[in-house]
């Protein structure tokens, strides 16, 4: 399908991987995390119209085409009044783009960016569209990163690994416990492409958010930089420390500096080359 | 008078800062320039701005001397023979320094360091020495951020040197550029470069393939982000205030025909009757040893043209749309920049010996005490769009101003992470053609105010009361206040 659901794109992003890229976040994924602080990505637009009246300034009203809400980008002063509302973890705002469109986006800044990232909502959910569209940019030679949560059929990241150079994952959790407590799924699929791909020598970085209210913080990082380090000591392993913006109602304990140094030294001791807090 | 006792008794004035002050209270009861009815009321209605210039200009107001030059030759007037060592060529220069005059009294131009020095470095260690203490020496003695050196574009020991030592310093003097000229600047400078600019908001990083197309010898960059030939400089920089030209004019086919020619011919009426001064009777071409000497030349000055406000000025002639934001008031300040070219192109100076008789146009940086009114053709603080968005909209206009103009972007401290993101941004921007470009983290202590540093601790003491030895402090302290330099855009 050559059409892809997109959220939003940054023209430039210091925090998507190595340079300055271009982050294009697409909408939709299969995780509902409970520290999601993009939760208007999760989900596909239902048409329900609630967010409608919640708009100040008229930059929303009902698309008389397809009855889904339109967005006048013009009016709009992003103060995010239509996420709050919305009961789907959705968004009126996210568009549907062509190749050419997204291609057209790539060209502006290339001058500017080392490469492009693709993240979202979860990426590879859209895998035919990605499929075409990282096979384009390898031909114009751009680099091409994918932030993913790896939870995704092995048979896609086969398809798409010629044409793209690096993986970034979150992995949210080490034990499935954890796992399904955050995200309401298991990770035996992430935790098994991600030792393939680490074999591969394909994953520049993995992430971890992290919070106290979580899982036991120490166990799980030490857990899981052991995991990687064993594939590929050049991995990067990032810790988040949760923040509490984002949509999401609950929030939990954000970690102390003194913490998350107490947890980097922990997982420096397994030997990977690199180790940050974000 | 009682201005005067006032200045004396201030206790928030280090000593140099009195000194000065008088000196000027003494310049200003002068009344020695001759201007026309029609320019004294552009004055008056701060349509022309001659950024305290003074009454009677003894001095060129930059003066960019030949390092080079004296390095080779030492100096008569100094007594001092060419320097034979590291040690001795250090020493030199900071003698030159103390004698090169200029509007802030201090040297604007320092010299290419790195080039200049790096002939003399024998051991390294020792040279690291040297150079730290020369460039401590520079900080507590020329104590004026618009006080600026430059580097590059090559690699070298010594530029490594200087970057080491002064990210490890922290201090906002001197004031540094980073000459970057496309494949000769490599990409190992650069992140150096990068490092020094995430925990110290310098250097700047000038375009030397640009530069030099607009120089017919070496130029240099000097005092904010000015740049003027070497062995030379400029006998004045006086600033034409777009805005206030545009709130008599409704119309902008009437600014821009009628408005825009009548004002450039007041700034060139005004330019000339300052340079005329200084030329013909302050004596100081004929007195200077460093015009004896042939570290300066008459042949090598020009003038400056200055020009701000454009975003204020382009936005009175808009109605649901905004400077930075719309393709119409990109296109009005294109048709504003080719009158002015085209008006400039006619002036026939006859103390702009460098340039033809054309002065320079130069994008101004403002002066602390403009409220409401953009440098240059800056976007307004805390109008800015995305980085992306700020850039492509600025990189048309930089051709335009061969005596400077740069364009000063805040990023958030996780770029510490990803040095590379300011590589790429760096390299794409002067690929884009644009003449300069500062960078700083907003969380850093140094900020960059229009075009210098100040520390943001030294502003929080002059609040107190305490002096401060660097003189731009207090203007970094009305700044803050008048042209909201704290809310400027954080990139992210």
């Amino acid at each position: 399908m050559k059409i892809a659901y997109i959220n939003k794109t940054i023209s430039f992003s210091a925090v998507d991987g190595p340079g300055n890229r271009m982050a294009i976040f697409f909408q939709g994924c299969q995780f509902d995390c409970i520290y999601c602080h993009n939760s208007e990505t999760i989900n596909k637009c239902t048409s329900c119209g609630l967010c409608i009246k919640e708009c100040s300034t008229k930059a929303l009203f009902l698309s008389s085409i397809n009855k889904s809400p339109g967005w006048a980008k013009d009016k709009c002063i992003e103060c995010d009044a239509c996420l709050r509302k919305c009961p789907h973890s959705s968004s009126p705002k996210y568009l549907s783009l062509g190749l050419d469109d997204l291609l057209t986006c790539v060209k502006k800044v290339s001058d500017f960016i080392s490469g492009v990232t693709l993240s979202g909502g979860e990426v590879l959910l859209q895998i035919e569209f990605v499929e075409f569209f990282v096979r384009k940019l390898k031909e114009k030679k751009i680099s091409v990163f994918i932030d993913t949560n790896a939870s995704v059929p092995w048979e896609f990241f086969e398809r798409i690994l010629p044409y793209v150079d690096q993986f970034m994952i979150d992995l949210k959790a080490y034990d499935n416990k954890d796992h399904i407590k955050l995200t309401s799924k298991n990770n035996n699929l992430a935790m098994q492409n991600i030792y393939k791909l680490g074999k591969l020598k394909k994953i520049y970085e993995v992430r971890t958010v992290i919070s106290e209210d979580f899982f036991d913080c120490f166990k799980t990082v030490k857990k899981i930089s052991v995991f990687i380090s064993n594939l590929d000591k050049d991995i990067q392993y990032k810790l988040i420390k949760y923040r509490s913006h984002g949509l999401r109602k609950k929030k939990f304990r954000e970690p102390s500096d003194d913490l998350m140094n107490k947890l980097k030294a922990e997982t420096i001791k397994s030997g990977l080359n690199s180790v940050t807090i974000s | 008078m009682s201005d005067i006792l006032a200045l004396i008794k201030d206790k928030s004035l280090t000593y140099h800062q009195k000194l000065y002050s008088l000196g000027m209270s003494a310049e200003n009861t002068l009344d020695c320039l001759n201007f026309s009815g029609e320019a004294q009321r552009f004055f008056k209605e701060n349509i022309i701005c001659d950024l305290h210039e003074g009454s009677a200009p003894y001095k060129p107001r930059y003066i960019v001397p030949n390092y080079e030059k004296f390095l080779e030759n030492g100096s008569e007037f100094l007594r001092l023979e060419p320097p034979k060592n590291l040690l001795e060529a250090c020493n030199a220069l900071l003698i030159l320094y103390k004698n090169v005059p200029s509007i802030t009294s201090f040297p604007v131009y320092l010299g290419n360091l790195d080039t200049l020095l790096n002939p003399y470095i024998k051991n390294e260690d020792y040279a690291y020495d040297i150079l730290k203490s020369f460039l401590i020496h520079i900080d507590r003695t020329l104590t004026s951020s618009f006080v600026h050196a430059n580097i590059g574009p090559k690699r070298t020991l010594c530029g490594e040197m200087i970057l080491t030592i002064m990210k490890e310093l922290k201090n906002t003097v001197p004031n540094l550029t980073l000459k970057y000229k496309k494949d000769v600047t490599d990409d190992k400078f650069l992140l150096k470069a990068i490092e020094n600019v995430i925990e110290t908001a310098s250097p700047n990083f000038a375009n030397d393939d640009i530069y030099q197309k607009d120089f017919k010898s070496k130029y240099g960059i000097v005092s904010c982000y000015n740049a003027l030939p070497i062995g030379g400089g400029a006998h004045t920089l006086i600033r034409l205030n777009l805005k206030n030209l545009a709130l008599s004019y409704q119309n902008f086919d009437h600014y821009l025909k009628k408005g825009l020619p009548h004002a450039v011919k007041i700034m060139s009426e005004i330019i000339d009757e300052r340079s005329r001064f200084l030329v013909e009777e302050s004596g100081f071409f004929e007195s200077s040893f460093l015009v004896k000497e042939n570290l300066i030349e008459k042949d090598n000055f020009l003038s400056m043209f200055g020009i701000f406000g454009m975003a204020e000025a382009v936005n009175c002639y808009l109605k649901d749309e905004k400077y930075g934001h719309s393709e119409k008031a990109h296109g009005l300040t294109l048709q504003i920049l080719e009158v002015l070219e085209n008006e400039t192109s006619k002036i026939k100076s006859p103390y702009c010996y460098y340039s033809n008789g054309r002065p320079f146009l130069h994008a101004q940086s403002g002066i602390s005490s403009d409220k409401d009114v953009s440098p240059g053709c800056r976007i307004p603080i805390g109008d800015e769009p995305d980085l992306f968005e700020s850039i492509s909209y600025v990189s048309e206009f930089h051709k335009y101003f061969p005596a400077g103009i740069s364009d000063i972007f805040s990023f958030e401290s996780t770029v510490k992470n990803n040095p590379q993101y300011l590589l790429d941004v760096i390299k794409a921007s002067m690929k884009k053609k644009l003449r300069m470009v500062n960078f700083y983290t907003h969380d850093s202590d140094l900020i960059r105010i229009t075009g210098f540093l100040v520390k943001k601790s030294e502003i929080e003491k002059r609040k107190s009361g305490t002096p401060s030895l660097n003189d731009a402090t207090v203007l970094g302290e009305e700044a803050v206040l008048n042209c909201k330099t704290y809310e400027r855009r954080i990139q992210k």
